[in-house]
Order: structure tokens, then sequence, then C-alpha cells
């Protein structure tokens, strides 16, 4: 598994992709145009995903709470404004975004944004 | 009503989709103009207001003009002096453009149409505008003693015959989609809640501060979450209402008041607003543990659930070449730093295991 900042990314079989996510289907992207995985809440900078030779699909999370996934049959890269650049095998990967803990009275958790 | 028949007739040309795609593409400017905080333009709402009785009650002399700084003003005049009023104007100069235009755009669009063009416009925006207008309502009953129930019903009354301008982008979005509206449509730029009576017309300022957070609940740790010219404030933490001595309060929390409060869930508002990592910090905690994911730290808060966070560095360094420290909250049963951070991702300790970081 690979982390940058507040997103963790995990390699997955196929089989591990859940059946809704698979069945909302990959989200439509122009050519060229990178997957966001995340967007930082104050900085406007993104956790973005480069698909090698721009083949690959991004499966968006059903809430905010869930994970995502993407699909990359050549590979490719995450890269982010403030943090290295990761560079991924090929394969499906599950994409979970960093939590913090709250008291239940208010909220159970919230996604953090860097 | 031959004044306003064009106010309430749909646009002949435009079809469902066409209405969607207008009211999609005002969205964002709705949303300004609903949580506007702008000075008001008194002499140019004056001019609009005077031009709607105009169109709505021709044969009626002009109304006087009065102006209140909050609702609460405007609604306590309205039960002081009822006669300087005269009747209430309401139902001719708003709610029948409301009623009309409805019916008029159901039976155009027809009711499963009605449905989806009424929700791409404006639900979105409604639910908030719905609890704003609830909370402002409630506030304003809330300022006359909970004992004096006839007083409180009569501010309950006055404010029944409120037009709520801005907060009425929770309807006229799809009205001025279809052509409708444009008077109402006007008053909501130009003011915050209006009184409209055949006498006289009481206009009131927008807030000064109207403060939500990112689930567009009212939210404020240092003083009001929204508050009028004249000091009438709502108090409130992610959309709980509080009381003003409680939000007068939390704006100074100190971690001895902290410690002092005895309720748990405003302890809990008090610590999230200092925030744990100051809490923690200021309270001269020591970290527990440490391993290669960051310190743990804990602090116990007696009767309530204990306060645990991890501080990690970040792997990737800033321009300076300084690494940025930070903390996370996870949660009270956490043991270790690593099982903490595994946890802020969803995983056990023996499940987390990077590869790479940065």
């Amino acid at each position: 598994m690979y982390r940058q900042g507040d997103v963790l990314i995990v390699p997955v079989t196929e089989s591990a992709v859940p059946q809704d996510v698979r069945a909302a289907g990959p989200k439509n992207r122009r050519p060229r145009e990178s997957m966001i995985l995340a967007l930082g809440e104050s900085t406007g900078h993104a956790h973005a995903l480069v698909a090698t030779r721009d083949e690959g699909d991004f499966y968006p999370a059903p809430a905010e709470s869930d994970p995502a996934f993407v699909f990359l049959p050549l590979g490719g890269k995450v890269v982010h404004e403030e943090h290295g650049t990761i560079p991924l095998p090929e394969g499906w990967f599950k994409v979970v975004r960093q939590r913090e803990y709250e008291p239940r009275a208010l909220r159970s958790f919230r996604v953090v944004a860097d | 009503m031959p004044a306003t028949a064009v106010d309430v007739t749909p646009h002949p040309d435009l079809t469902a989709d066409g209405i969607v795609a207008v009211a999609t593409a005002q969205r964002d400017a709705w949303r300004a103009i609903a949580l506007s905080t702008e000075a008001v333009d008194r002499a140019a709402t004056e001019e609009t207001v005077l031009r709607l009785y105009t169109e709505a009650l021709p044969e009626a002399a002009p109304p006087q003009i009065i102006w209140c700084r909050s609702p609460l003003e405007a609604a306590r005049l309205v039960v002081a002096e009822p006669d300087r009023l005269g009747a209430p104007a309401r139902d001719r100069i708003r709610d029948l453009t409301w009623s009309l235009g409805r019916a008029r755009l159901a039976e155009r669009l027809g009711p499963r149409e009605f449905g989806r063009v009424w929700q791409a416009a404006c639900g979105d925006i409604a639910p908030l505008m719905s609890t704003l207008i609830a909370r402002i309502s409630t506030a304003v009953e809330e300022q006359t003693a909970e004992t004096d129930a006839a007083a409180r019903t009569a501010l309950r009354v006055a404010l029944t015959h409120a037009v709520h301008g801005q907060f009425d982008a929770a309807w006229l979005p799809l009205y001025e989609a279809a052509g409708m509206a444009s008077g109402l449509g006007r008053m909501a730029r130009a003011a915050g809640w209006w009184w409209p009576f055949e006498n006289a017309v009481i206009l009131t300022e927008r807030p000064l501060a109207l403060r939500l957070d990112d689930q567009d609940r009212l939210h404020h740790g240092d003083g009001p979450a929204l508050v009028y010219p004249d000091g009438f404030a709502v108090y409130s933490w992610r959309g709980t209402p509080l009381t003003e001595e409680f939000g007068q309060r939390l704006a100074t929390t100190t971690p001895e008041t902290i410690r002092a409060e005895e309720n748990a869930e405003l302890r809990r508002m008090m610590v999230e607003h200092y925030t744990p990592e100051r809490f923690l910090k200021d309270s001269g905690a020591q970290p527990l543990q440490q391993d290669e994911a960051g310190k743990l730290w804990r602090i116990e808060m007696g009767q309530d659930e204990s306060i645990v966070m991890v501080e990690v560095v970040n792997s990737s360094p800033e321009p300076d070449g300084t690494f940025n420290v930070y903390f996370l909250r996870v949660p009270p049963s956490t043991q270790t730093a690593k099982a903490g951070v595994a946890w802020t991702f969803g995983l056990t300790e023996d499940e987390y295991q990077p590869l790479q970081q940065t």
C-alpha cells in the first residue's frame, strides 16, 4: 500500500471491488484528464492520479466515508503539489481518505483534507 | 390581478429542461443572494417595494416605509403598533404570486415534471432556508420570557406575516427561471425580511454575519453564528442551538473552563473549539508511547471519554526543508501511535504497512 498525505492507496484484487461500485460504473473523464482522488478543502491542492498512456478508470466513492476504486491496466502515478510523486504498478486499487475521530455525541468521524 | 399577470405566468417558450438549465446556471448566484450579509441600499429597496405595491395593490395609497434593524425589532413593532400598520397584506403582495405561479407551473409541466424541476432548481438550498427561517423565528420568540405565553403567541403571529426576502431563495430560483415573480426576486436581492401591511411596510436589514460550517449548519465558536445590526444574535455550534450565555463562554474557552464544565456535550464543543491539540499542549500532557508512525498522547477527562491523539510528522518536507507536525484525534481505546494512524485509514495496526509514504 502507498500513502500520500491523507490518502492511502491499497492494491486489491478485482473481486474486492464492491458490486454497487462496479455497477455504478467509472466516472467519465476527458482524454488526458487526471483522476482527482481527493481535494484539499483549504488549499485547493489535489491528490491526482495520472494513468500510464491515459489507460485507467476511476470509480468514485458512493459516500464520503467509503473508499473509491481505481483500475490501472498499465500502472500510473499519484501526484500532489505538496507531496512526492508515488509510482503505482498495474492493477486495481482501493483509495481510502484519512478520517479523524470525533466523540459520538457530535459526529462519529470526519474526513481529513490537506 | 392584471398588473401582475405576467409575474405568475410561466414564459410560454420554456420547457422543463429549459427551466432546469436556467436555474442550474443561477444556482451559485442565488446562494450568494440567500447568504448575503451586505449592507442594504435603503433607497433602492424602497423604490423596489413601492413598485411591487403599485403592481399588487394598484388602488391603494403608497405605504409608509419603516426600517428595522432585525426581524426581532420588526416583529416587536408589528405587535406594538397594529393601528399604524393596518391589515396584513402578505396574501396579496407575496402569497398570491407564490400560489398562482405554482399552480400555473404545475399545470404547464405536469405533476411529475414539476417535482423534478423544483428539485433541480431549489432542492439544494431549500432545506438551509427553512432551517434559517425556523432558527430566527425561534430566537425572536425566545427573546421574551417563557412565562409570558401571551407575548410569545403575539410574536409568533407577527412572524407569520413576514416575507423572508433573501431566504425566499427556497423557491424564487424556480419561479425566476420560469420567467415569474420578478418583483419578489428584486426584493430578495434588496433586503432582509420584510412585512407588508396596508398602511405601511416594514423593511429590515440583512444580517451582519451569517456563518455556516462545511455541512451548511449554523456554526461559530467565536461569537454568534448569525447577528443583525441591532445585536439580535443566534449562537450555534454545528447546527446545535446554544444559549447566549454559553455562546459567549465558548468564545473565551481555556483549559480551566473546559475542565470546569460539567455538561459533557458542552465540554466536547469547548474542546473542539479550543482544538484538542492545543488543549493537550496547554494541559502539560506527556506522550504515552512512540513508534515509527508517531507519538501517542492522552488526556483523561474524568467521567467523559479520554482525548487520545497521534502526533505525526509529514513525510514530505516544506519548502524551507522543515517537516510539518500535525495531530489526529483517534478513538480513546487506541494503544499505539501506529494503531492510531492505521485507524485513520480504517485498518488495524497489522494491516497498515505502507511501502512508500510521501
